[in-house]
């Protein structure tokens, strides 16, 4: 603070050029300023809206609730019952899904190789060895049908299409053939085999 | 706050921080020369320039206004209410300048001992007027440059703003006086108690205060005994001469009786100076020139 605090303009009126600027600049301010609050009390009054909207939602739940769940305290609680109610769900789905895994390549299997059969061949002695890898069967080929040969390239074409035979089986062959008899009628008694290849386990 | 001088040889600006123990620097400054002919665009394009090379901000400026118009003046009344002062001082201004009120600016300052004295002890202390004017003409010229003083001071005052701040208060026992110079002028101020001030301004009847050193060796002693013998103040003891001083053998042969403990004063050897490029004006006397703009630049209303 200095002694002496002489100022010989301390009364003199600002000059018009700078009353103009500072005028403008504090219209420009006000304008400023008074959009930004008009904006914020938009955004706050909507957002008392909607927490009351919220509000009169979450009664209206409690109450249906209550309603629906009379011996439930809170929907919290339910919530929480449920939570354990699907953990305990999905273990147990989740153990059948792994048993289902399991079982499987026998289903899918039998499935994929009887489905191109024609009706009259009939599929015998499905052997599944998992633990070896090893696929065998047979196929009973009425001895009236002539185009025995041309059959088995078929059925070999159509398995090996077959996704599922394709996941589960490989190398699916024709081992041999000979004149049988199936419940005293003559047949061609076709022998397949393949390779199984082990996947997900077996069993 | 910066400090702008426009003085009749010279224009200097200077920028002082005070630090938490009071101490101050010299934060940045710079003056060049003032061609004599220069008009009020001559001015304004050298100031431009000062503050451009010696980076000195034009937000917050106090500046001086140094004229052979601008009165600085001594006033003792009766004692008076703040009501009735301005009104005396009003009317003074009119009377000394010959013009009306409206046509002037003015301000004053009343000596603190005064006030505080006792209710039957008479008023004084010192009246600035100016006419109106001039003050513009002035203010004007600085426009020119984008610089808006919020503070116009007269000179005389801004250097013993600066003593004072530098040196502290004057005791009770003695007085102190400063004699500011420029070529052409010279601020007398006497300093005394509780900052009780005499000021005068005189200027040389020739073309420089080299050709009359000795006039102004009477108008300080003048000064000096109208303070003692008629205002009744404490003796001078100490003398200081700042700013310009010409023919410093001449004062100091005419002042030395007057004041035994004369000196030349630089004030920026009394301050921090950081900068390099401004390290010369404390040892040099080339400092002083800066004696009233350091003074200014103190201003912090």
């Amino acid at each position: 603070m200095t002694a002496f605090r002489i100022n010989l303009v301390r009364d003199r009126p600002v000059p018009l050029m700078q009353r103009r600027v500072i005028v403008r600049a504090l219209a420009l301010y006000l304008f400023v300023v008074g959009g930004l609050l008009a904006w914020e009390i938009n955004l706050a009054t909507r957002s008392i809206l909607h927490v009351r909207r919220r509000a009169r939602t979450t009664a209206s739940q409690h109450e249906a609730f209550a309603r629906l769940h009379p011996g439930r305290p809170s929907i919290e609680i339910h919530n929480a019952i449920l939570a354990r109610e699907l953990k305990e769900d999905t273990a147990a789905l989740t153990a059948i899904e792994g048993i289902v895994a399991r079982r499987r390549p026998a289903a899918a299997i039998l499935y994929g190789l009887a489905s191109p059969l024609p009706s009259d061949i009939h599929l015998l002695d499905l052997d599944l060895d998992f633990a070896g890898g090893a696929l065998r069967f047979n196929l009973a080929v009425p001895v009236e049908r002539r185009e025995q040969r041309a059959d088995t390239a078929a059925l070999l074409d159509a398995w090996n299409r077959d996704p599922a035979l394709r996941r589960w089986t490989a190398d699916l062959r024709e081992e041999s053939n000979q004149q049988s008899t199936v419940d005293g009628a003559p047949v061609f008694l076709l022998r397949f085999s393949g390779a199984l290849p082990v996947a997900n386990g077996g069993g | 706050m910066v400090g702008l001088d426009v003085g009749d040889t010279h224009i200097a600006g200077a920028q002082v921080e005070t630090g938490a123990d009071g101490t101050l620097r010299l934060r940045a400054a710079g003056w060049t020369a003032r061609p004599p002919t220069a008009g009020p665009r001559e001015i304004a394009a050298i100031v431009a320039k000062l503050f451009r090379r010696s980076s000195l901000p034009t937000s917050q400026v106090c500046a001086a206004f140094q004229s052979p118009a601008l009165v600085v003046k001594h006033y003792r009344y009766p004692r008076l209410t703040g009501e009735e002062i301005a009104r005396a001082l009003a009317i003074e201004a009119e009377e000394t300048l010959q013009m009306p009120r409206e046509a002037l600016y003015m301000d004053w300052h009343v000596n603190a001992a005064a006030a505080a004295g006792d209710p039957l002890s008479a008023t004084d202390g010192v009246l600035v007027t100016a006419p109106k004017a001039e003050i513009e003409r002035h203010l004007d010229a600085l426009s020119r440059t984008g610089i808006q003083p919020a503070v116009v001071d007269a000179g005389c005052l801004a250097v013993c703003n600066l003593y004072l701040a530098i040196k502290g208060p004057v005791p009770a026992e003695h007085a102190v006086g400063l004699v500011a110079l420029s070529n052409r002028r010279a601020d007398i101020a006497v300093l005394s108690h509780e900052n009780g001030i005499f000021p005068r301004t005189v200027f040389t009847p020739v073309a420089a205060w080299d050709e009359s050193a000795g006039y102004l060796a009477e108008c300080v002693a003048d000064t000096i005994k109208f303070h003692q013998f008629k205002l009744h103040g404490p003796p001078v003891e100490r003398l200081y001469l700042t700013g310009t001083v010409p023919r410093r053998d001449v004062l100091v042969r005419h002042l030395r009786e007057l004041a035994p403990l004369m000196a030349f004063w630089n004030p920026v050897s009394d301050m921090t100076v950081e900068s390099p490029r401004l390290q010369p004006l404390r040892d040099s006397e080339s400092g002083a020139i800066l004696s009233t703009c350091l003074g200014l630049a103190l201003r912090s209303d």
